[in-house]
């Protein structure tokens, strides 16, 4: 589903990732770990095709497409789809007529005809009870003054509602008790479809205890150093990232 | 004295034939205040940059122009289209002449008194020399001078002690320009007596020609508990210049919210004059500007807070295109005795160009001590991240910026509680958006 040959990519002239490979088939649930400053998040951008991310190397092939000419909106539209570590506020912006425009958008791009508004209710209604998100939010602006958790859920939503076939969850974890995280989990979980791959990008170990991966790579210095199943995690909770650091500098 | 502008001459030599004009009757009122305005335009002169208020305002570009003053429209005028679902009392000016035979006069309610005024400086001179009384012509600058002076028709509007108006009065100011470029001088007078209720609907568009110059002068009282919504939609001709000048006093505990949106026209100036003259009195001004390439919106408000515990506030937006340019100024001004007053004033701006240009001046004078006063200005540019964030859900960049644009200002076109004009007002805004999505594509 997912090819990254010698990825490299800078921010601001600085280079970030540096001879990244990936390969992620379909139904594949990856997490990726790594210490702060590692290129998690970069890589996250850098898929999702997020302006002030140059890449300057290497190739990424999705769905047998070259992915890097894509506009954002394209990539979305392939069935790509990043679940944003700080989810912005649109003050504003209605949430119904957010929605009802992406899912025509990627329909469209399905080749589906769009739906009615009544069965476009329906659907949202669905969605909202399967991923546990109080329909009330979707009432106010998208995002305008959610907690924390509820932005996350809120993303989860989407992705419930967009049905991409490759998800990005960038630190989906961060910020959240315990409860959202396995609400957020849950939402996740009842997500895993065999056509439909992951990536999880997350600092810590405890994500995957909720949301089980089929491998687990350490991303460090820019490059993919170890990667392993998920007892991989385990060992990195225990160990920390510094056993690895003799691999990061070779 | 200072040196004739040129225009001056001009536009003091339109005044040489009034004797053809409706409103020429024996009102000594009248008579009066178009002497005070003729002794302040050969005083004053037309203002300059050089004067504070008009900074910012091109008024050379103006003057140079050569409008003459609109006689009464001979023909019948096709009725612009009403608002739709919007069932309301109508009342028809066609360049600046009310038009009895297009409003719906029968229909109104006991307790409504509209008085056309030229019919009245006719029929009843006695009412017409009353309501100016009431109504001391204010001479604001040279252009309210000017409309004193040229002014031979406006409308009277009274509402009785008590009375609610059961449907919304809505005036539509219709500008018919021919070869020759007219200006309009409607005199607008609305009061409302004790606890009487109204909202108030003012349209100002144009067909044919859409070069011409608006002037209008509104004057409103409201008396104790009264409550007016006013809703002012300009959608003036490309070419065109309008001026609005308001002046509203208000009695104890009286409401008054005024949503100004200038949707359209080359120079729109409202000048917003309020005086909050009873205790706990409220006002709200909200106001919504759309600034395409080469327009200039202007917004002036003065707000003087006269008596204790009276409140008021401020919301402007605006969103501007290509080389446009808006103006805020806003001033508070809360008396030595007006003790517990409450203001607020907000101008945020969004530039949807590099070319654009925003002037904000929000001011607060208080003079009081107990008060909670606050005021904030930004200018600003779509937040890429939020573009991306739409983007990434598949929503392609013209969409997303239109989006963003829309809800930028939806804390203004919200607050519009009546439906067909906020219906209305989001079609004019949704159409113009995708005219400036495309252009910006282009």
């Amino acid at each position: 589903m997912l090819k990254i040959h010698d990825l490299h990519a800078t921010v601001d002239g600085t280079p970030i990732l540096k001879g990244l490979n990936l390969e992620i088939g379909a139904g594949e649930i990856h997490a990726i770990m790594g210490p702060n400053g590692a290129g998690k998040s970069t890589l996250a951008n850098v898929l999702s095709g997020r302006d002030g991310y140059s890449v300057t190397g290497g190739q990424i092939n999705f769905l047998g497409r070259d992915l890097l000419p894509l506009s954002v909106e394209e990539r979305a539209h392939l069935g790509l789809f990043l679940a944003m570590q700080y989810p912005v506020e649109l003050p504003g912006v209605n949430n119904m007529v957010f929605l009802k425009e992406a899912l025509s958008r990627v329909m469209q791009a399905r080749g589906q005809a769009p739906l009615d508004a009544v069965a476009f209710m329906k659907l949202v209604g669905e969605t909202a009870k399967k991923v546990n998100l109080d329909p009330a939010l979707l009432k106010r602006s998208v995002n305008a003054g959610f907690s924390g958790g509820e932005k996350k859920r809120n993303e989860i939503f989407q992705m419930a509602l967009l049905q991409p076939r490759l998800a990005i969850l960038d630190e989906t974890d961060s910020g959240l008790d315990i409860d959202a995280l396995r609400i957020v989990s849950d939402g996740v979980n009842k997500l895993r479809d065999p056509g439909r791959s992951m990536i999880i990008v997350t600092h810590y170990q405890r994500l995957l205890d909720y949301i089980e991966p089929d491998f687990v790579h350490v991303l460090a210095g820019g490059r993919i150093v170890r990667s392993g199943d998920k007892s991989l995690a385990r060992e990195l909770e225990s160990k920390g990232y510094a056993w690895l650091a003799g691999e990061v500098a070779a | 004295m200072k040196t004739a502008h040129p225009s001056l001459q001009r536009y003091l030599g339109m005044l040489e034939d009034t004797a053809s004009r409706p409103w020429t009757v024996d009102s000594t009122g009248l008579e009066a205040m178009r002497a005070a305005a003729r002794a302040h335009l050969l005083q004053q002169g037309f203002p300059d940059r050089k004067q504070e208020v008009w900074r910012y305002t091109p008024v050379d570009r103006l003057l140079a122009l050569n409008f003459v003053a609109a006689a009464p429209h001979d023909q019948a005028v096709a009725a612009p289209q009403a608002l739709p679902e919007l069932d309301s009392y109508r009342l028809v000016f066609v360049n600046g002449f009310f038009d009895a035979a297009a409003s719906h006069l029968q229909a109104l309610p006991a307790g409504v008194t509209v008085h056309g005024l030229a019919a009245l400086a006719r029929s009843q001179p006695q009412v017409l020399d009353g309501a100016l009384r009431d109504f001391p012509a204010p001479t604001v600058n040279a252009f309210t001078a000017m409309h004193t002076l040229l002014s031979s028709d406006g409308i009277y509007i009274h509402v009785a002690d008590g009375v609610h108006v059961d449907k919304p009065i809505e005036i539509i100011h219709h500008a018919v320009a021919g070869d020759q470029a007219v200006t309009s001088v409607p005199r607008i007078m609305v009061s409302l007596a004790a606890g009487a209720r109204l909202t108030w609907i003012e349209r100002f568009g144009h067909s044919g020609r859409s070069f011409y110059f608006q002037n209008v002068v509104a004057q409103i009282d409201l008396a104790a508990g009264a409550s007016l919504d006013h809703y002012r939609l300009l959608e003036e001709g490309n070419e065109a210049f309008h001026l609005s000048s308001i002046q509203l006093r208000q009695q104890g505990n009286s409401s008054y919210r005024g949503l100004s949106m200038h949707l359209g026209g080359s120079w729109l100036r409202s000048d917003i004059q309020v005086d909050l003259d009873g205790e706990g009195a409220r006002n709200q001004l909200a106001g919504f500007s759309f600034v395409d390439h080469g327009q200039l919106s202007d917004i002036h408000t003065q707000v003087r807070h006269n008596a204790p515990g009276c409140t008021s506030s401020e919301n402007f937006r605006s969103l501007l295109l290509g080389a446009g340019r808006m103006v805020f100024d806003g001033l508070v001004r809360v008396a030595p005795d007006a003790q517990r007053s409450e203001a607020v004033m907000r101008n945020d701006n969004m530039l949807l160009s590099e070319n654009a240009e925003v002037d904000s001046k929000p001011q607060l004078q208080i003079f009081a001590d107990d008060v909670k006063c606050s005021h904030g200005a930004t200018v600003g540019q779509l937040d890429a991240d939020q573009v991306f964030y739409l983007r990434s859900r598949g929503i392609d960049i013209g969409m997303a910026k239109k989006l963003l644009c829309q809800g930028f200002i939806a804390s203004v076109v919200d607050d519009c509680e009546l439906q067909p004009v906020r219906a209305h007002a989001l079609r004019a805004i949704d159409s113009a958006l995708d005219r400036a999505m495309s252009s910006m594509a282009n």
